[in-house]
């Protein structure tokens, strides 16, 4: 049998089998198109203005990876007039964060781009290590996910920035509108497939998504074809068995039918939620000024809880089920 | 507050402060609850010790002579107590025995409640150790969710969810006009048993909530069946048990749904086909880009019209949904005929969690609420489709079933039906994913409806216009919403790179000497269009199935009313992924060149594919004349 031609410019060999489309294309149009997309989004959205200052999240992961290199190509590509920097945030644990942070410093030297570290340690006194130690291993992860949205932000008024992209590819979004329709979380459910978070509130650095509706195969694959350097080691402490459930779930409809994830994040977008369901109102932390639905924000009320040695304090208990971490509690 | 059982010695309350302490209504409920009173009630400090810590907001102390009782049932207790009282119960719940020093006896139950119990300990303990959750009294017999009841209160629980939800549906048709027809539908499923039931009990319960009549409607799918004997015993079963009621019996034939609405639309002898044109046949792509309803001739009756249908679908998830809004048609075809206000089904908890998750996977968000709420909205006949058993989950309705010895049909497995095994469909996926996590956490389904409950139609949907194959207001940017998450075309890439301001430094050569080079191949595809299509049909659909395929073109070209109908953008977001999974097939098996591509289409599809395309062709013709509100702001400035 010939070679099978790539189905879009039918010219070259077809090296790979597209996840999204399941169409065989050749490596460089495989890239074009990769790269292509996430441009389309960005104009769409209007993501960026020209001169923004733009902090890329960097975890030393394949998403994060992968972000940071295609943002600086379409950045010089399209012209997008945009000053990129790298941010990380360090949560203290000895043998994941350490060595991912290696990484995101080797990819610093690699697409020239001034890195920033921001520690848990520096903002909260407490590394994650630590707060295992207090808390035990099974509400760690709110933790986490609480304090790095907040490490984030301020890491980006550290460096002085307009915005910061994460890493969240399709596959993310549409497991956490799976996830909050799960546990009931409307107000969630509905913000969770907005490419960008308002960023109205004064402080609040604006946040966006442009991999939204890029499957995380894709990236795994542009980044296994682009020999991307990345660290791939999952978080010592993550385990969360819900999560578990609907990320297996989902592997399991995108095998059913490729385009599931596209078709959830479709689907999430167009929830509207009635008029009359009453939805947590965002006002401002008293302590520390944060976005805050209550009266304290929940980093300041989880650090009340380790520094006078309730640790369980401002964790919910729900019966049935975990906590698990929002979308914002993923590694940036 | 913080309650923590310890067996350290604590001073009893004084005995006059626990007299005055505990509210009235509290201390009524204790007495009302004798199985828990039961025993030395006085000289137990269990009690008293409880109330006087509510009362104090205090922790609660359970003194070492109150461990003289297992340690499992103080537990208990104290749970029920706290549950009494109201508001402090979660909170007993959640941190009790959690104590520096427990006594040995506390110190085994707090060790069992950490130590998660499997589910079904967690229902044994709860059957041996409580009292019917309900009456306080029966011994109970089913654990449902957290709670145990005896038969009696569980099966008055699962009527009066059914009359509390019916109570909401049927007030706005009351105040519009009083007693309305209502039809129920019964497929000959349990819940579809346990909401025969309930109607009828409803109904004979007293005059005044009686409604003006009911039907009972089955559809009748033994078209699909492989086993015929099987599918007429079982229907002869529906038949039996729709006698045991006085409502009206219907029966709608599956197949029917390829009769028109309205005869006079259709030419006798004519019927719609779905013609599928994918991108190219031998390309690698597994998404359509054309779809064309195009009239032909037929002499295949319903019957086989449906079984030719079903069994050119390949995908087992388009097929489930066809038949699902194809039952949906047929309920309401039936609903209209017989003036009825409204549909039952038995959608229940677990049913509606599933769908939930069905849809949005299938990227059915739009009309997400429309399909599980309480009350669809009103079709454009004014008639809704309620689920009375919303909030009912399936386990209820079998042991509803089960106990009441219900009469039901013989089983019966369609090889149709929405059960394909493993992972072979969406709904399929969905229902195990969710009867599953229940499983594990016994409030998903309930969680998951109480979510949805709070979602309204999509603002993006325009009740005027109706996706053509579902029936379902569609949103209008299916294709374009996908185009633009998706680079999948040559075409589309060259778009995409156009706006590059640097000379692609990062693209192999190659590339844009293609991107320059390749415009004639989609050009020529355009243009070819007509000629494949028919051609595709003479060479593909089998002679039984169409006899004059090539009269096709005649008929194409004889009357504006007989043109192709290119369905593609009339279609909603959910139907369009689902059409344009059609020929998958042809390209997963290449062996299979002589694949069918057409597919037998119910007359209200095309009819309302033919209108919408006439609407757009209108709207179009008048599009300079028609005023959006910037227009008017440039008429109001120029005044």
């Amino acid at each position: 049998m010939p070679p099978t031609p790539c189905s879009i410019c039918q010219r070259e060999r077809a090296m790979l089998r597209r996840p999204k489309t399941l169409q065989r294309l050749c490596r460089s149009c495989f890239y074009a198109v990769f790269e292509t997309e996430v441009h389309q989004t960005i104009q769409r959205h209007g993501l960026f203005k020209r001169g923004d200052r733009v902090a890329i999240g960097a975890s030393g992961g394949k998403d994060s990876t992968v972000l940071a290199y295609v943002l600086k190509l379409l950045n010089e590509r399209y012209d997008y007039g945009l000053e990129l920097f790298l941010l990380s945030v360090d949560e203290g644990i000895t043998g994941y964060r350490d060595d991912s942070l290696e990484t995101v410093k080797r990819n610093r030297d690699q697409y020239a781009l001034p890195l920033k570290i921001i520690s848990y340690e520096e903002l909260y006194g407490w590394t994650m290590d630590r707060i295992v130690e207090a808390v035990g291993r099974k509400n760690n992860c709110t933790f986490c996910g609480v304090f790095r949205r907040q490490a984030l932000d301020r890491g980006a008024l550290l460096l002085g920035v307009d915005h910061i992209v994460t890493g969240h590819n399709a596959d993310d979004v549409a497991e956490t509108v799976l996830m909050n329709i799960l546990r009931g979380d409307i107000a969630r459910l509905q913000r969770c497939t907005e490419i960008m978070t308002a960023g109205d509130a004064e402080g609040a650095v604006r946040r966006s998504k442009p991999f939204k509706y890029a499957y995380e195969k894709e990236i795994v694959m542009y980044a296994y074809f682009k020999k991307l350097d990345y660290f791939s080691t999952e978080c010592i402490y993550s385990p969360n068995a819900y999560r578990g459930y609907a990320r297996a779930f989902l592997k399991d409809l995108e095998a059913s039918r490729p385009s599931a994830i596209l078709d959830i994040i479709h689907a999430g977008e167009a929830l509207l939620i009635r008029a009359d369901v009453k939805m947590p109102t965002q006002g401002q932390c008293e302590r520390c000024g944060y976005v805050a639905s209550n009266r304290l924000c929940k980093a300041c009320v989880l650090l009340e809880g380790l520094n006078r040695g309730l640790p369980k304090l401002g964790i919910s208990g729900r019966a049935s089920v975990p906590d698990g971490p929002a979308v914002s509690a993923k590694q940036p | 507050m913080t309650f923590s059982a310890t067996a350290q010695a604590m001073s009893s309350p004084p005995s006059a402060r626990v007299r005055m302490l505990p509210p009235p209504n509290a201390m009524t409920t204790l007495h009302q609850a004798p199985e828990l009173l039961r025993g030395p009630c006085n000289d137990d400090p269990f009690e008293e010790q409880m109330l006087w810590a509510f009362r104090h907001n205090q922790n609660v102390f359970v003194s070492a002579r109150s461990t003289v009782m297992p340690a499992s049932v103080a537990q208990g207790r104290l749970a029920h107590l706290a549950r009494q009282l109201g508001t402090m119960c979660s909170r007993v719940e959640n941190d009790r025995m959690e104590t520096a020093a427990p006594s040995p006896a506390i110190a085994t139950a707090a060790a069992a409640s950490t130590v998660p119990l499997t589910q079904h300990q967690q229902r044994r303990r709860l059957l041996r150790e409580m009292p019917c959750a309900k009456c306080k009294t029966a011994r109970p017999k089913v654990v449902v969710r957290q709670d145990a009841f005896c038969v009696e209160c569980f099966q008055r629980n699962v009527g009066a969810k059914f009359r509390t939800v019916l109570g909401k549906l049927r007030t706005p048709v009351e105040d519009a006009g009083g007693r309305a027809q209502m039809m129920v539908a019964y497929s000959g499923g349990t819940a579809s048993r346990v909401l025969l039931q309930l109607a009828d009990e409803y109904n004979k319960a007293s005059r005044s909530q009686r409604f003006a009549g009911f039907y009972l409607c089955h559809v009748d799918e033994s078209a699909l069946a492989q086993d015929q004997d099987a599918a007429t015993a079982f229907l002869e079963g529906v038949r039996r048990v729709a006698a045991e009621f006085t409502f009206t019996y219907v029966e709608e034939k599956l197949e029917n749904i390829f009769d028109s609405d309205d005869p006079a639309s259709m030419p006798a002898q004519k019927h719609w086909m779905l013609s599928v044109m994918p991108t190219r046949l031998q390309s690698s792509s597994i998404f359509a880009e054309e779809l064309r309803a195009v009239l032909q001739q037929t002499t295949l009756c319903n019957a086989e019209k449906l079984r030719l249908l079903f069994s050119r679908i390949q995908s087992a998830t388009t097929r489930e949904d066809i038949l699902e809004y194809f039952r949906q048609v047929l309920l309401r075809r039936a609903a209209r005929r017989h003036e009825c206000a409204a549909v039952w089904t038995a959608d229940t908890a677990t049913r509606v969690a599933i769908r939930t998750i069905a849809n949005m996977a299938k990227g059915r968000g739009a009309t997400l609420s429309h399909e599980t709420a309480q009350t669809s909205e009103l079709d454009e006949h004014g008639i809704a489709v309620w689920r009375p058993m919303r909030d009912t989950l399936d386990k209820e309705a079998v042991l509803y079933v089960y106990q009441r010895a219900l009469s039901m049909p013989p089983p019966l497995r369609w090889p149709h039906h929405h059960r394909p095994r493993g992972k072979a469909s969406i709904g399929r996926l969905s229902q195990d994913f969710i009867v599953g996590l229940e499983r594990d956490f016994p409030a998903t389904a309930n969680t998951v409806t109480r979510t949805v409950g709070k979602l309204t139609p999509s603002a993006a949907l325009d009740p005027t216009r109706r996706c053509p194959l579902c029936q379902r207001p569609a949103d209008q940017d299916a294709a374009d919403w996908n185009r633009l998450c998706t680079v999948a075309t040559l075409d589309a890439l060259r778009a995409g790179l156009a706006d590059a301001k640097n000379s692609l430094p990062n693209l192999p050569l190659t590339f844009s000497d293609v991107v320059v080079t390749s415009s004639s191949t989609t050009g020529d595809r355009g243009d070819a269009k007509c000629g494949d299509t028919t051609a595709e049909c003479c060479g593909s659909v089998n002679a039984g199935a169409s006899t004059s395929c090539c009269e096709n073109k005649a008929i194409k070209d004889s009357g504006t009313d007989d043109k192709p109908i290119d369905l593609l953008p009339t279609l909603c977001y959910g139907c369009f992924v689902n059409m344009r999974d059609l020929p998958a097939v042809l390209t997963f098996d290449p062996s299979r060149q002589d694949v069918d591509v057409c597919f037998p289409l119910p007359t209200f599809v095309g009819d309302m594919a033919r209108q919408r395309v006439r609407e757009e062709q209108l709207r179009e013709h008048i599009q300079d004349f028609l005023l959006d509100d910037s227009d008017e702001g440039d008429a109001n400035d120029e005044v």
